[in-house]
């Protein structure tokens, strides 16, 4: 049996864990920030590190690929000037006819960028941490995309960082819908036989919905948090579960969550 | 007394727990992070007094809770238990060997993570993960219950944690060992003549 004092260190801080577990989520979520606040210089310590290692990477990279991979530059830029007049067009004929037609006004995306700072330490959360917070005007449930698709949404504020929680983690669902046909369902969980949680769960489709592989998967704009359009990825595969209630596809995601550095979020 | 030993072990705790967090972690090429955290609490138990694995125990569950998605401070719990469990034991186990290291190390680790993932399955749905707008509550309740996601992914982190463990103890063994041999004092060593262990000799 456990000696006094061992017994009671146990029943202390079974108490305190049971105490702090009953507090309201947004106590909890404080003392969170003000704990993850103490490894603020780590995270400022591995930033300049890396800073440096870029920098020395730079300075010992020779002229001749420098000058070469600047010229590539130059000619993805100006292919990209012509790809933004081309959609600006668009864009200025696509509100002129949503004037005639009397259709509001759609919002502009405002776009914070942002270096990922961590990673969750739990292999089961899917998660990461970003290095802005509320200072830059972040709150919670915010979009998070790269160019690729969507990455996840803000979870917790802190002043100077943020929490993202990210496709594919128990606590992101995302509202999906298939680009083609529109039929929408629910984005969870990593799928089995997945262990870098590149592939997720498409659930709740419709029993009709014609699911092919390749398809592309969008969201649908339903859930409030994510502004439809935007590409989560594209379907592997399907098959009916529940008994044919409905059709689950796995979906492989568009962004390559295990190379992430950095990110936007988009503001509101 | 000397503070050295469970300074060091709070200071190695604390960068542990970034460490486990970095974003280039091991995590990118295994698919599951490696969890050092108990192996310093086995260390802790074995080598520092009750109130040093304490200390430690609820420094990394206080730390790993501070960075990951889980209920904050619901990973003191596992970390302060084993902790407590191998102090209560620790006349009994050949700490010096590293395979009883490692043997240690990987049981401690799969014990941590079996009973950090059964008191999520217990609290997570009562503690709940924050306000979230009502729209996405129904998507919410659709994909999923707040808790991680079991199968055949766990096993592969579950095999990853256990080998962590396993390499992670006996080096933090070697590094305290080398900790305290270059910062500590050594006692100092008992005279060879003891004038009550001399035998007295008569005449003959």
């Amino acid at each position: 049996m456990l000696r006094k004092p061992h017994f009671v260190l146990l029943l202390v801080v079974s108490l305190a864990v049971l105490i702090l577990l009953a507090l309201p989520a947004s106590v909890r979520s404080k003392l969170r920030l003000t704990a993850g606040g103490l490894f603020l210089p780590l995270f400022g310590l591995a930033g300049t590190a890396q800073a440096v290692g870029e920098r020395a990477g730079a300075a010992l990279t020779p002229r001749s690929v420098m000058a070469s991979r600047i010229l590539e530059l130059e000619e993805e830029c100006r292919t990209l000037r012509v790809a933004l007049m081309e959609s600006q067009l668009s864009e200025r004929e696509n509100d002129r006819l949503r004037q005639m037609v009397g259709f509001a006004g759609r919002n502009r995306w405002k776009l914070k960028p942002a270096r990922v700072i961590g990673r969750d330490p739990a292999s089961w959360w899917q998660a990461v941490h970003l290095d802005i917070g509320s200072q830059d005007g972040v709150i919670t449930n915010l979009a998070v995309l790269s160019p690729e698709g969507l990455v996840g949404r803000v979870a917790e504020v802190g002043p100077r960082t943020c929490r993202v929680v990210l496709v594919g983690d128990p606590n992101c669902p995302v509202s999906a819908a298939l680009a083609d046909t529109r039929d929408s369902g629910v984005v969870r969980g990593a799928s089995a036989g997945d262990f870098r949680g590149a592939v997720v769960d498409l659930s709740y489709l419709s029993r009709d919905a014609v699911v092919r592989p390749g398809q592309r998967v969008i969201t649908s704009g339903q859930g409030g948090i994510y502004p439809a359009g935007i590409t989560v990825g594209e379907v592997i595969d399907s098959r009916m579960v529940e008994a044919g209630i409905y059709v689950e596809a796995r979906v492989r995601l568009a962004v390559n969550l295990a190379g992430i550095d950095h990110l936007w979020v988009k503001l509101p | 007394m000397n503070w050295v030993h469970p300074i060091s072990l709070l200071l190695v705790t604390w960068v542990a727990s970034f460490l486990q967090a970095a974003p280039w972690s091991a995590r990118l090429g295994l698919g599951a992070q490696p969890d050092i955290l108990p192996a310093l609490v086995v260390y802790a138990a074995f080598n520092g007094s009750l109130s040093t694995t304490a200390g430690v125990a609820i420094m990394a569950g206080l730390s790993y809770d501070a960075l990951s998605s889980g209920p904050f401070g619901l990973t003191v719990l596992p970390l302060t238990i084993l902790g407590v469990l191998l102090h209560r034991r620790r006349d009994l186990v050949l700490r010096d060997s590293a395979w009883t290291q490692a043997s240690l190390g990987a049981v401690a680790t799969l014990a941590v993570t079996v009973l950090s993932l059964t008191l999520l399955w217990v609290f997570g749905p009562l503690v709940g993960t924050g306000p979230v707008p009502a729209v996405y509550q129904a998507d919410f309740r659709l994909g999923g219950d707040g808790g991680p996601d079991l199968g055949v992914r766990l096993l592969w982190q579950c095999v990853v944690l256990v080998t962590g463990g396993a390499l992670a103890t006996p080096v933090v063994f070697r590094f305290f060992g080398w900790i305290d041999s270059t910062f500590n004092y050594r006692p100092v060593a008992m005279a060879v003549n003891r004038s009550d262990r001399e035998i007295k000799r008569g005449r003959f």
